[in-house]
């Protein structure tokens, strides 16, 4: 691990994206800066321009119109950088998954280090896809298989 | 509807403006560089949060509302478990806006800043305490009773200062009336089924309600569809007319208040929209504007 | 001036009196209380995969396939909006909505359920009819109920063109109709 992945790993400033959200996921992740959660214990602030961010919250399914706006948002981030998908929408495309007017997701746009599922996700859970984007706790859900025996 | 779901909408309608207006005083205060208050007010507001998640199984996507009632019934303790929170907040908040009320620095950036005199307002349709703000005495729980309202004594708060501070000080009131009107539900909350009888639901027929959401009326238009689907489905969010007032709004403000004075619309900027068309033959991508769409329209009606 | 100096007191009191709330997570859990809707676990044992859950769910993240003889119920839960419809609609009450709520995950593959179960076919073409496991309970359900004791339940086997091809196939189970003219 180099030097430079060792300070990734301390203090991350983050950036949020709106990408078409209705706003939950967004409310859930100021909430993260209030006391009962306070993210910025962890050195984790979230900052005003691209420029200065690590890290890039987006939330929202991505639609047509803000797909060009990313683009640019994510050029103007420099590297290292992580992308963190926060709520169902970006992860997956939400219920808006084959609508005309979205893209159906975040992956579809940008390199996703991190989903965070959720409609919206709980403040904990935001925190915990955080930490887990900078490796400091392990990844708990894991698909469930069956197949029936006769 | 059975008048019990009333009662449970109309509960949860009311913590949502609860938790939405504690929600606006501290994101206001962060505008103007109170950070203090920001995160007071978010701290006041957590426990609202957690007791709908308590309810609800969610903190704000609460999921409850169906075609002919709600959900799920509220947990058998809903009526020990809502008054404490109620009080505490009640409480906490009094203290808050007591402590804020003569703060100079906070009456200097909110008082006289973001003006939108009573006839603008009424010019650009502006909902909500942005409205009742400046003098235009309209509510849609009054106007256009719904769920359990025509029961309950809701105060519509008026001011007429026109400025930041009235509408800081409607949503307030608000605050405090809200609480009232969760407790006076919970007194009034009939028993019984909270989902009405009936069998499939037709397809292609439309409803369409208005209600008082925290930043005016919100007005939803469905139709349903067949296999038990929404088939069209539209919103018209309060914050998109509420923001068409803000040329009106930063008219003779210097920048530096301008973020105050769009915040203080309270508005929700995904409810916001624009009209794309992409021509399939072509995949060319065009934007209507609203004189686009006036002069189409008037050309089409003419 | 002195208003002023005793807001700004007040407001001190207020952050003085609150304290540090923090919660201690994430080096404590802070699990959510009541019926919080966290992520779909599927209990298999009780699972038909009739598929009505498919039809309840808004996003449609739940499809079924049949091919070679085998039901796959998948769930994408990449886009579940957490709802509880799957939950409502199931007659077997099979889906549970979990406490799960830390569902962070590098891949949204992992965030997927997947189901394979025998299918039940038609002993006379050969077309499914349903998992092996719905006719289970129909057999099951019709079995509890005296009067609707069938001597032959071999019809539990026959798709629905079948069984009426079956009928008219079968002159002691053929009805006569009169007609009375008035």
């Amino acid at each position: 691990m180099s030097a430079l992945d060792w300070c990734f790993k301390k203090s991350i400033w983050v950036y949020h994206v709106n990408a078409g959200a209705c706003n939950g996921c967004d409310i859930e992740i100021l909430d993260t800066l209030t006391p009962y959660y306070d993210v910025e214990r962890f050195g984790i602030r979230l900052v005003h321009t691209p420029r200065h961010a690590d890290a890039l919250l987006v939330t929202g399914p991505v639609t047509r119109q803000v797909r060009d706006r990313l683009l640019r948002l994510y050029d103007a981030t420099p590297d290292p950088k992580l992308v963190i998908a926060v709520g169902s929408c970006p992860t997956g495309g939400g219920i808006w998954h084959n609508s005309y007017a979205t893209l159906g997701g975040l992956a579809n746009v940008l390199p996703v280090a991190v989903y965070i599922p959720g409609c919206p996700p709980r403040p904990e859970a935001i925190l915990y896809g955080v930490a887990q984007a900078l490796g400091l706790v392990q990844q708990q859900v894991s698909a469930q298989a069956y197949a029936e025996v006769t | 509807m059975p008048r019990r779901a009333r009662y449970i909408r109309t509960i949860l309608l009311e913590l949502e403006r609860i938790h939405s207006h504690l929600l606006w005083i501290g994101l206001a205060h962060h505008f103007i560089g109170f950070d203090t208050l920001f995160m007071q007010a978010w701290r006041i507001r957590e426990p609202v949060m957690w007791l709908t998640e308590y309810l609800t199984g969610n903190r704000k996507t609460y999921g409850m509302n169906r075609i002919g009632g709600v959900a799920r019934d509220l947990p058998d303790d809903a009526h020990e478990r809502i008054p404490p929170v109620l009080e505490k907040i009640a409480d906490e908040s009094a203290r808050a806006v007591d402590a804020i009320l003569e703060d100079a620095s906070i009456r200097a950036r909110l008082e006289g800043v973001g003006t939108l005199p009573t006839s603008a307002a009424k010019a650009y349709c502006v909902a909500g305490p942005t409205a009742r703000g400046s003098g235009v005495d309209i509510d849609a729980r009054r106007d256009h009773p719904f769920a359990a309202y025509p029961e309950l004594d809701v105060e519509v708060c008026v001011e007429h200062g026109c400025d930041i501070w009235s509408r800081t000080l409607v949503r307030v009131r608000e605050l405090f009336d809200s609480i009232k009107l969760v407790k006076q539900a919970l007194k009034q909350i009939p028993s019984g089924p909270v989902m009405a009888d009936f069998d499939e639901i037709a397809p292609f027929r439309v409803g369409v309600s208005s209600v008082e959401a925290p930043r005016g009326e919100v007005h939803h238009y469905a139709m349903t569809g067949p296999g038990n689907r929404p088939y069209r489905w539209r919103v018209r969010a309060p914050s998109y007319n509420n923001l068409q007032s803000i040329p009106a709004l930063l008219k003779g403000q210097s920048i530096a208040d301008a973020p105050i004075s769009v915040a203080s619309l309270d508005p929700c900027f995904s409810c916001t929209e624009r009209i794309q068309t992409v021509d399939t033959t072509t995949g060319e991508v065009r934007i209507y504007r609203q004189e686009d769409l006036l002069s189409e329209f008037r050309k089409r009606h003419a | 001036m002195l208003k002023h100096t005793i807001s700004e007191l007040k407001e001190a009191l207020v952050c003085l009196e609150a304290g540090r709330v923090t919660l201690p997570y994430p080096f404590a859990p802070h699990a959510p209380e009541g019926e919080f809707r966290g992520k779909p676990v599927l209990n298999t044992r009780k699972c038909m995969s009739c598929g009505a859950c498919g039809n309840a769910c808004p996003a449609r993240l739940i499809s079924i396939t049949d091919e070679a003889g085998v039901r796959t119920l998948r769930f994408e839960l990449g886009r579940c909006t957490y709802c509880g419809n799957c939950r409502d609609a199931c007659p077997q009450e099979a889906i549970t909505l979990s406490q799960q709520f830390e569902l962070s995950t590098a891949s949204t593959s992992d965030l997927e359920i997947r189901g394979e179960f025998h299918l039940q076919v038609c002993r006379r073409c050969g077309a499914p009819i349903g998992t092996l496991r719905q006719v289970g309970v129909i057999r099951e359900r019709l079995g509890v109920v005296p009067e609707l004791q069938i001597a032959d339940s071999g019809f539990l086997t026959l798709c629905p063109a079948c069984r009426r091809a079956s009928f008219l196939d079968n002159p002691a189970l053929a009805v006569e109709v009169t007609r009375e003219r008035a």
